[in-house]
């Protein structure tokens, strides 16, 4: 059943026919596909590597690769019903669980966000105008096609050398232009250009700063921008900020600073100005900042570091790991107990009405969670919601629970939620596994003298325990990573501490969540990808006893 | 004798009706927790009043206010989340059920080398949900968005990209389980008359298969109807959020304020998939246990 046969589709073919069993038509057109798809992948790979995203062009590559030799070679075949499949769990599933490896070992977060290609393309597209720039009276054209595209014709100033028309990534000479029929004014301004149209400066003045000011006309070694100190009057020759060394150094060319990437960050390592602790200044003496945006880089285990070192990190991080364990132990304990109970109340033969009222005991759980958990965030409001009123009014006290501020009360609301949610399945299966229980050896216990509780205790819960006790481990696993629950009732809130990252119900799906989406604090991928491998170690630890004490894997070997 | 027994019978009959009235009583419980919270918007959701803290069992001014203000709100477009949700679910429902019947058709037709590890590499992958890597599909989509503008951040066709990643996966065992259960015989028969695979696939198994399909369709739109970590992470744009991140937005702007419009829309957004589950309840309990390992 599981021995490796020979593909029996292939060996009842020519072995290597390209071109042996099916008609012509067709393989043409399997190779036009794969022409097609062959010439989007070359594309789209050629355009990762020009942004040095390396990992992902490999994976397109080896994906397309797979493909193609699905579909050329005959003994492969039984692979082409899976490329589809295949390919997207490589994409989406195999590719981010390897790029989040990646990533934990990495310094990617805000600062560091661009590949290493991409961040020096950014820097090296920057511009100054230098102290003896040559400057330019400007005059605006617009694009007849496109109302947002500019033009400047320059005159040099000092009236030497030639006249340009420049627009945004091009800078023709004025002898190059193409006039068409209009004619130099005694300015030497064209009155129109073949495309364009000419704004009187008057028209300009309302969009200078928000429009024009921003543009970079020209190329970039021959860019010209509005000199920022005269930007009514006068356009200057704008040189790169910034000239890359052999050695890996980047060189300031108006501040004459040398930069060296740290960590994947441009910091400042020599230059003309100096204070006494040896730090690079600007001409009054403050130390020059470091150049962003920087990029990413691989930094060791420093994430792994901070994680079990930094101890502002690492108790936090150990209550939240703690409580992750907790909160899912405690979910599926009362849930179950709960479902069980209510499986066996309704299990009795003598229970008229039974069928329905268990479908209504289902609605909970029919219901979209996430719908749910708002709705009793509703209802738990600290001072507006139903729950907390009745409690005032009951109890005549001031105030109810804090179901959201405090920290023991948040993992209650979270608990009831979750028992609400989750009841009525425990009372779907166990229902399920009662029903299956062999009848004959209740009979048995019963002439033993066994009464109802020690049957329950000695007959039932095992048995059911062996039925159900997969499924408790997977709803476990579960709400491991239940992050609709905890994010969506209170985002894992209140915080350990002010300023602190983890919050009193956050378990580690949300906290790394947190980390890398939330706001206020600046994204960390590294660091949360650190913990999402935190949390594979536990998932797989989880799935790993799950086969070690059950029998299910053995189950799935079989069913391959 | 004969009225001795007729006593027992008779006070036999009468434990088993006070012991189920007891059980009654504890059921009864239940339901009220069962429903407390439902019952509860139900009626928020036709008081004019409208707010949280104004709220009443039995609503002093009722009305049909809330709907309207739901579905013409243009600060918070309901239809437009509603719809969302839908399209986005159901169109990675149609293409996970047929990625993922192709894929069942071959581990359960053909006999290949690399079969048996394919198969158990597919169960232990989507052991680990794909929430994990959020991060990293993030990125992910980030980067394929800057050249493929329709796949990237904010827009459904990404979304839908990131659920796909799991169309090989727990359904495809199921699928395959069933497709075992399709005789062979038809194939052979089939074959001799000189039909293709994807013939055989076609017209002869696929028609066979038709409840495990819409089980396995039903349970990815369901699955992907209620997802929230991934469309909240991808989702920006109010005009293109899914209903789990607007309604999630919604009530955290304006909580108090606007709590019988969020109840309305509660209600609207529940009521498709409980209609759902409760019909098709067998196969869920089916999918979700034995039948999703066992086949």
């Amino acid at each position: 059943m599981a021995t490796a046969k020979p593909a029996s589709r292939a060996s009842a073919r020519l072995p290597a026919a390209l071109f042996s069993s099916r008609s012509l038509v067709v393989t043409l057109l399997r190779l036009a596909g794969l022409a097609f798809i062959d010439a989007f992948a070359i594309w789209f790979a050629a355009r990762l590597v020009n942004d040095g995203e390396y990992i992902l062009a490999l994976f397109i590559a080896v994906i397309t690769l797979g493909v193609n030799v699905a579909f050329l070679f005959e003994g492969m075949y039984p692979y082409r019903w899976f490329t589809p499949g295949l390919s997207l769990l490589i994409l989406m599933i195999v590719y981010p669980t390897i790029f989040t490896v990646y990533v934990a070992f990495t310094n990617y977060k805000d600062g560091n966000l661009l590949t290493r290609v991409q961040a020096e393309e950014v820097l090296l597209s920057r511009t100054f105008l230098p102290e003896d720039a040559k400057t330019y009276s400007w005059t605006a054209f617009r694009s007849l096609d496109d109302p947002n595209l500019w033009g400047l014709w320059l005159i040099p100033t000092d009236s030497q050398g030639e006249a340009v028309f420049a627009e945004p990534g091009n800078a023709t000479p004025a002898s190059d232009v193409d006039l068409g029929d209009n004619t130099l004014d005694e300015d030497g301004i064209p009155t129109s250009l073949p495309g364009w149209e000419r704004i009187p400066f008057a028209k300009t003045i309302a969009i200078l700063d928000s429009v024009l000011a921003k543009i970079q006309f020209g190329e970039d070694d021959n860019t010209f921008m509005l000199n920022p100190k005269n930007p009514t009057k006068q356009a200057g020759r704008f040189e790169a900020k910034y000239a890359l060394n052999d050695d890996g150094t980047l060189y300031d060319r108006e501040l004459g600073v040398t930069y060296k990437a740290m960590r994947g960050t441009y910091t400042p390592v020599d230059g003309p100005n100096k204070n006494a602790q040896g730090q690079v200044t600007d001409a009054e003496g403050l130390p020059l900042p470091v150049i962003r945006p920087g990029y990413y880089v691989t930094i060791g285990l420093d994430n792994f570091k901070r994680l079990f070192e930094n101890e502002k990190i690492r108790g936090p991080f150990i209550r939240v790991f703690l409580w992750t364990f907790a909160h899912a132990f405690f979910t599926v304990f009362i849930t179950f107990w709960f479902g069980l109970f209510l499986a066996l109340l309704l299990n009795v033969k003598f229970t008229p009405g039974r069928a329905v009222l268990r479908t209504l005991l289902l609605v909970p759980y029919a219901m979209p969670a996430f719908i749910s958990v708002l709705v009793w965030k509703g209802l738990l409001n600290e001072q507006l919601g139903v729950i907390n009123k009745a409690i005032v009014d009951v109890f005549g006290v001031d105030f109810g629970p804090r179901w959201t501020s405090n920290a023991g009360w948040v993992k209650v609301a979270i608990l009831l939620i979750q028992l609400w949610l989750g009841f009525p399945y425990m009372m779907l299966i166990t229902t399920g596994a009662l029903q299956s229980l062999p009848g004959d050896i209740y009979e048995a216990a019963r002439v033993d003298g066994a009464n109802a509780l020690q049957q329950f205790r000695h007959l039932t819960l095992p048995l059911l325990l062996v039925s159900v006790g997969p499924l408790l481990i997977a709803s476990f696993a579960f709400n491991f990573n239940n992050f609709t629950i905890v994010e969506l009732f209170n985002k894992g809130g209140p915080p350990i501490a002010p300023d602190q990252a983890a919050g009193h119900s956050d378990i580690l799906i949300t906290y790394t969540y947190e980390l890398a989406f939330g706001s206020g604090r600046g994204a960390d991928y590294g660091f949360a990808s650190t913990i999402s491998l935190v949390i594979f170690l536990m998932v797989a630890l989880i799935t790993f006893f799950n086969f070690r004490f059950t029998q299910s894997w053995e189950e799935i070997s079989e069913n391959v | 004798m004969s009225s001795i027994s007729y006593v027992m019978q008779n006070k036999m009959a009468r434990d088993r009706w006070l012991n189920y009235l007891g059980r009654l009583v504890i059921v009864a419980l239940a339901l009220f927790f069962a429903f407390f919270p439902i019952v509860w918007i139900a009626s928020a959701s036709f008081d004019e009043t409208g707010t949280l803290n104004t709220q009443r069992l039995i609503p002093q001014a009722r009305g049909l206010g809330n709907y309207d203000k739901l579905l013409s709100s243009s600060i918070h477009p309901f239809g437009t989340w509603m719809w969302n949700s839908i399209k986005v679910a159901s169109i990675t429902a149609l293409l996970t059920v047929t990625v993922s019947a192709v894929s069942a058709y071959a581990f359960s037709r053909f006999r290949f080398r690399g079969r048996r590890n394919l198969m158990l590499t597919v169960f232990i992958v989507q052991v680990f949900p794909n929430s994990l890597t959020i991060v990293a599909t993030f990125l992910l989509i980030q980067t394929i968005g800057q050249h493929i503008s329709w796949l990237g951040l904010n827009t459904h066709g990404g979304l839908i990209l990131v659920y796909l990643g799991a169309a090989l996966g727990i359904n495809t065992w199921l699928m395959k389980g069933f497709f075992d259960s399709i005789p062979r015989d038809l194939d052979e028969s089939a074959r001799i008359d000189g039909a293709s695979d994807w013939l055989i696939f076609w017209r002869i198994i696929l028609p066979l298969v038709q409840p495990v399909l819409a089980v396995v369709g039903i349970l990815s739109f369901i699955g992907t109807y209620g997802d929230v970590i991934i469309s909240l992470t991808l989702l920006k744009d109010k005009d293109m959020q899914t209903l789990a991140v607007g309604l999630n937005r919604f009530i955290s702007d304006n909580f108090n304020r606007e709590w019988g419009v969020f109840s309305a829309g509660a209600l609207i957004g529940a009521i498709p998939i409980v209609i759902l589950i409760l019909t098709f309840q067998r196969f869920f309990v089916s999918g979700l246990t034995e039948g999703a390992v066992k086949g």
